[in-house]
């Protein structure tokens, strides 16, 4: 752009660096400090060990023979793998439908903001109203399948069922989040493509696979993003609906993170597992580019 | 758009009604338990509407000490965040998209800034625990306004962006010449085209702030206790307080889910990160 300004005009950093201080101030300082600390055995609650004392990677010795830790790993890769996939194909579906396949306008919007409306709930009283619905014995979808004449479903209280009744609330929640973004996408993409397939024969199928879905891949790249970042993420509604229970079976690395630190008080060992942690993202986050980036070329 | 009404088009319309269902029960199942009282919630099969109609947990919720608290400081907890992260934000986002050549090129600050939501709340949480004792900023109002700055002021800064980047700069430009000085270029040409994406903004900032949990249930205690804080601790006598659980959770329901009804296209604009107008 044109900038009437000289070069040497301070309005820019001014307007930037309380934001960036702000930020390094409260989240990067802290967790470069967290990240010294792991290398440290520090369990502010036991005797021995009140201050930080350098032990090298014993921290990270520990967590990787942890059954606990890697436990948690696999619950992540069912809950984030199964339940981000099945969040996205939904809002891909329903977001397609609702714009091909119901006319009134009136309609869609309402519809639209229907599913919204769980998004802007906390996600822990969104746990809790999960929590009562699958309540064992007395439970309303209990109920219900009883009515259908299904017989009771110990729902959270197994490992796969707690993580499933789990996923279920979560996708409950937050496929608003993928259909939104596609139907925006499905939105902008022009009439005259899909005229002009038709012309030419194309079948619905075909239209799907040749229009619909390169337009919107790099929509629905992102959406999945999206919801696999909250997945690392996750916290509210494991803490509420199982409590990582029945014993630890259904731990997520963040909340197994979340004891180790707050319940444990082993600060060093906590420290360590969340660099794991945000080290996997990030790793998670630029394989997803590359596949996506190496697809695109291909 | 589509004029066939062969099969497909049934099935696309009967699967939206059915999954709006799925989506409306729950809510509904809500307003149901909170409106009942505690002795037909345990009752199987359930009881399908409010049987003995009661507004006890509603009025035991905008009553009790702890709940009132509880709201309080969650209210003024969500605005001191939101007010600080969107001036923040809205100075630092005014800047990423007029002067990204000069202060950011390639993008790298600004991803960087948004990059650092990808981290697990639990990763900041836990230094930030022991930097607050030194600070005595633990339970206190204050800890929990800065401590929701580390998600609210990269959203506010990037959305903000967004935002400006929509606003032609040529408007600017042609303040300019009318000799309009920096300032009242920005008040009166800037500022107005760019208020719905502000309260967009605000608004979203205000929810994520009220909504927060984690963050909320390490750094405060009995002082600043917030609503999700007291959710998981409302059970008297061995016994869950069903309705009234559920009664919090509607009356905390309600302002995030009127200010999506009140501002529906800016607030899933921001929701999506500004890739959807509908």
């Amino acid at each position: 752009m044109v900038d009437r300004f000289a070069d040497r005009d301070l309005a820019p950093y001014l307007l930037v660096g309380p934001t960036i201080v702000t930020v390094f101030l409260i989240t990067i300082g802290p967790m470069l400090w967290s990240l010294w600390l792991s290398f440290n055995r520090w369990a502010p609650a036991s005797i021995a060990h009140q201050t930080p004392s350098f032990n090298a990677g014993a921290n990270y010795a520990w967590l990787f023979s942890q059954g606990r830790f890697w436990n948690s790993v696999a619950n992540f890769a069912y809950y984030g793998g199964v339940g981000v996939t099945l969040q996205v194909g939904l809002g891909l579906f329903l977001a397609l439908a609702l714009y091909n396949y119901v006319d009134n306008t009136g309609v869609r919007i309402a519809m639209l903001t229907l599913f919204a409306v769980p998004m802007m709930i906390a996600p822990l009283v969104v746990g809790r109203i999960w929590q009562l619905l699958f309540l064992p014995g007395g439970g309303t979808v209990n109920g219900i399948l009883g009515m259908l004449g299904f017989s009771a479903v110990p729902w959270l209280q197994s490992r796969w069922l707690g993580l499933t009744a789990i996923m279920i609330a979560d996708t409950w929640q937050w496929v608003g989040l993928p259909l939104l973004i596609i139907y925006g996408g499905r939105a902008s993409i022009s009439d005259t493509l899909y005229e002009a397939a038709r012309v030419d024969g194309a079948s619905r199928w075909m239209q799907f696979r040749r229009i619909t879905l390169p337009q919107l891949r790099n929509l629905i790249a992102i959406a999945f993003l999206l919801r696999f970042m909250d997945a690392y993420k996750f916290f509210d509604k494991l803490f509420i609906m199982t409590n990582g229970g029945p014993g630890t079976q259904t731990e997520l690395p963040t909340y197994f993170t979340y004891l180790v630190g707050f319940s444990q008080f082993n600060i060093g060992r906590a420290a360590a597992l969340t660099w794991v942690i945000g080290l996997g993202s990030v790793i998670a986050m630029l394989l997803f580019w590359r596949t996506m980036n190496t697809e695109e070329m291909a | 758009m589509s004029s066939d009404t062969s099969g497909f088009q049934w099935f696309g319309r009967g699967f939206v009604a059915l999954y709006a269902l799925f989506v409306a029960f729950p809510l509904y199942w809500t307003l149901n338990t909170a409106l009942k009282p505690l002795n037909y919630i345990g009752t199987f099969p359930p009881t399908l509407y409010p049987r003995g109609f009661t507004l006890d947990s509603i009025v035991w919720v905008l009553t009790n000490s702890r709940a009132v608290n509880a709201i309080t400081n969650s209210l003024i907890i969500a605005s001191g965040t939101t007010i600080l992260s969107v001036i923040l934000g809205a100075l630092a986002g005014y800047a990423f998209s007029r002067f990204a050549s000069r202060i950011d090129p390639g993008g790298h600050v600004s991803f960087w800034l948004l990059s650092t939501r990808m981290f697990p709340p639990v990763a900041v949480v836990l230094p930030i625990f022991f930097i607050y004792g030194q600070l005595g900023l633990q339970d206190t109002l204050l800890g929990l306004i800065l401590l929701y700055l580390t998600f609210n002021l990269p959203l506010t800064t990037w959305l903000m962006r967004d935002f400006f980047d929509k606003i032609p700069v040529s408007f600017e430009e042609a303040a300019y010449v009318d000799g309009y000085s920096r300032f009242e270029t920005f008040r009166k040409v800037v500022f107005p085209l760019v208020r719905p994406g502000l309260v967009a903004t605000m608004m979203l900032a205000w929810v994520f702030a009220w909504n927060e949990f984690l963050f909320a249930w390490i750094i405060t205690g009995n002082n600043t206790s917030t609503i999700t804080t007291i959710i998981p601790t409302l059970i008297e006598s061995n016994q869950i307080q069903w309705n009234r659980i559920m009664a919090m959770a509607v009356v905390v329901a309600i302002p995030p889910t009127l200010i999506l009804i009140a501002f529906r296209d800016n607030i899933i604009e921001g929701m999506t990160l500004g890739m959807t107008d509908i």
